[in-house]
């Protein structure tokens, strides 16, 4: 497994996606600086490192759907260039295949959210005053990134069952992006409609759960929650992925 | 390698059909077929790129699941069109597949595509590689790891000439010296009857015939057919008249002669002198192309 998780770091890391990728959205976090401290120029007063770095945990469900990018990173489209029978062919078991993919996946999300989280978080640092609920603003992004690392294990689990899965990789993607983000609309409505079960459901989605994790502050017990449900949604996807995978034809 | 009563079904279409393989250390295999006859199949079956069907496979003597896999990392493979990373170039693309195979030594990868004529391609990034050279890549791939068992599906497609005839003396330097075993499936039957030393004949997902390249060269061998009423009778004159025994009775009353190809006329005049009634007298003789295709004829009709 040692060598499967070298190569894949080797090819996502010998390419330019990921730079180009991780430079983007630090273009668009350091505009986002930019902004603010403009306006803080221009006399706002409510600008501080608190009002700015509370950006984070309103911002989650982005690092959920990062998932999409970091699993396509990752799966290469190995079906449109047909490489995958390249390491089955060679005797690897379609498990280290499957279970290699998702943890170097992993590996990326968490080392392009380390950047784009520390580069923003020392940009507000730098560039705004400081006060008193520095400290509490940093208190409740610790909380909320930690709650938000399981639902985000999860979210790349749906991402690289969802590669693993369609042929065309833009499909992948829309098929994510429906289980991760339409999917706890559709329960709401059921919810309505049909059975209250529905909308209990929606509240263990990782969208949810993620946009409610600013709303439930400093809650051990719902951060034990988000990681019990982001380790399920992990597991499931990873077990059904792996299911499917293991009968699939290579071409 | 070893197969037996190998089967592959894709709904009702039945692509391969209780084929039986036997593969010796150091040969060549041949596996000739049409399009669509089941020669990828086999191999993909081979490669465990899809399941059987039905029947067993045993590689180097494993035959268990568990057994094929780890077996498999001595063999190399190039099936269909090579694939590779278009984003990367020969060298990485080799090395993300040594280091995932645990292949020791960066030299391997130089080695390989030295061993492929690829030595100096340089940066180029494989999407801007030629047929010929993503033919020799997947090559190159493919003994890598320096495989015990080589298993090449349309190897020679895309290659020049002068490509044609490496690829050729590669094999043969492999069979030869490292006892590299090879199946080889191609349409180049010309080709292949360079090369291989063994043959299978497959169509429409069937076995026809396996067959040495000794026996075949021997069935296809220029010859005169000799039909006659009394075939002993027929012998004695080839070999007290004509002085030769290089020649087979194939029938009662069939022989095949394989000397005096040019001198038809005098054979007819010793047999009609011996008292031997000479019915028929044709020149025959195949290659590799015509056999191939009087044993699909032949399948056909039956």
């Amino acid at each position: 497994m040692r060598n499967y998780l070298s190569a894949e770091c080797y090819k996502v890391f010998h390419r330019s996606y990921f730079y180009v990728t991780l430079l983007v959205c630090l273009a668009l976090e350091g505009l986002l600086l930019w902004g603010s401290w403009l306006t803080l120029q221009w006399g706002n007063a409510s600008i501080d490192f608190c009002s700015t770095a509370l950006m984070i945990p309103v911002l989650l469900g982005v690092g959920m759907y990062a998932t999409l990018l970091t699993a396509d990173m990752v799966f290469s489209d190995q079906y449109k260039y047909n490489t995958m029978k390249n390491e089955v062919s060679y005797g690897l078991s379609r498990t280290r295949i499957y279970v290699g993919k998702l943890l170097v996946s992993l590996l990326v999300s968490l080392v392009a959210a380390a950047v784009m989280v520390g580069f923003y978080l020392l940009g507000c640092w730098v560039l705004y005053p400081h006060n008193e609920l520095d400290q509490g603003a940093l208190s409740l992004i610790g909380y909320t990134l930690s709650g938000a690392l399981p639902l985000w294990f999860g979210a790349q689990a749906v991402s690289i069952f969802c590669y693993f899965h369609v042929r065309s990789s833009t499909v992948a993607a829309f098929a994510a992006v429906g289980i991760l983000g339409v999917l706890p609309s559709v329960l709401q409505a059921f919810g309505l409609l049909f059975h209250p079960v529905f909308e209990v459901m929606r509240q263990f989605t990782p969208s949810f759960m993620l946009d409610n994790l600013k709303n439930m502050a400093f809650d051990g017990s719902y951060l034990g929650l988000c990681w019990a449900s982001g380790l399920v949604w992990c597991a499931v996807f990873t077990a059904a992925g792996l299911a499917l995978f293991r009968k699939k034809e290579i071409r | 390698m070893e197969a037996r009563g190998l089967t592959k079904r894709y709904g009702n279409a039945l692509a391969v059909d209780h084929v039986d393989l036997h593969l010796e250390k150091g040969q060549i295999y041949g596996l000739v077929g049409r399009n669509g006859a089941g020669k990828t199949t086999i191999i993909r079956m081979i490669t465990a790129q899809t399941t059987p069907t039905e029947g067993t496979i045993t590689l180097f003597g494993a035959n268990t699941p568990k057994g094929l896999a780890a077996m498999r990392a001595r063999t190399g493979a190039m099936v269909e069109v090579p694939s590779f990373y278009p984003y990367l170039d020969a060298r990485q693309n080799l090395e993300y597949y040594r280091i995932q195979r645990g292949i020791p030594g960066k030299s391997a990868v130089e080695e390989a595509l030295e061993a492929a004529g690829l030595a100096d391609t340089g940066r180029k990034k494989f999407k801007h590689f030629s047929l010929g050279m993503k033919q020799r890549l997947g090559l190159a791939l493919a003994l890598m790891n320096r495989p015990d068992f080589l298993l090449l599906d349309e190897p020679i497609n895309g290659l020049d000439p002068e490509g044609i005839v490496e690829f050729r003396n590669l094999l043969l330097r492999l069979s030869q010296e490292r006892q590299t075993t090879i199946l080889i499936s191609s349409h180049i039957l010309s080709e292949l009857s360079n090369l291989a030393t063994c043959y299978g004949f497959l169509d429409r997902g069937i076995m026809l015939e396996e067959i040495s390249a000794k026996r075949l060269e021997e069935k296809c061998r220029a010859c005169l057919e000799l039909h006659v009423d009394d075939a002993p009778a027929a012998s004695l004159v080839l070999e007290r008249t004509l002085g030769t025994n290089d020649y087979e009775v194939v029938h009662p009353t069939v022989l095949r002669l394989y000397s005096h190809l040019d001198r038809p006329g005098e054979i007819a005049r010793a047999m009609v002198e011996a008292g031997v009634t000479l019915s028929a007298l044709e020149s025959r003789g195949a290659n590799l192309e015509d056999y191939f295709l009087n044993l699909i004829g032949g399948a056909r009709h039956a």
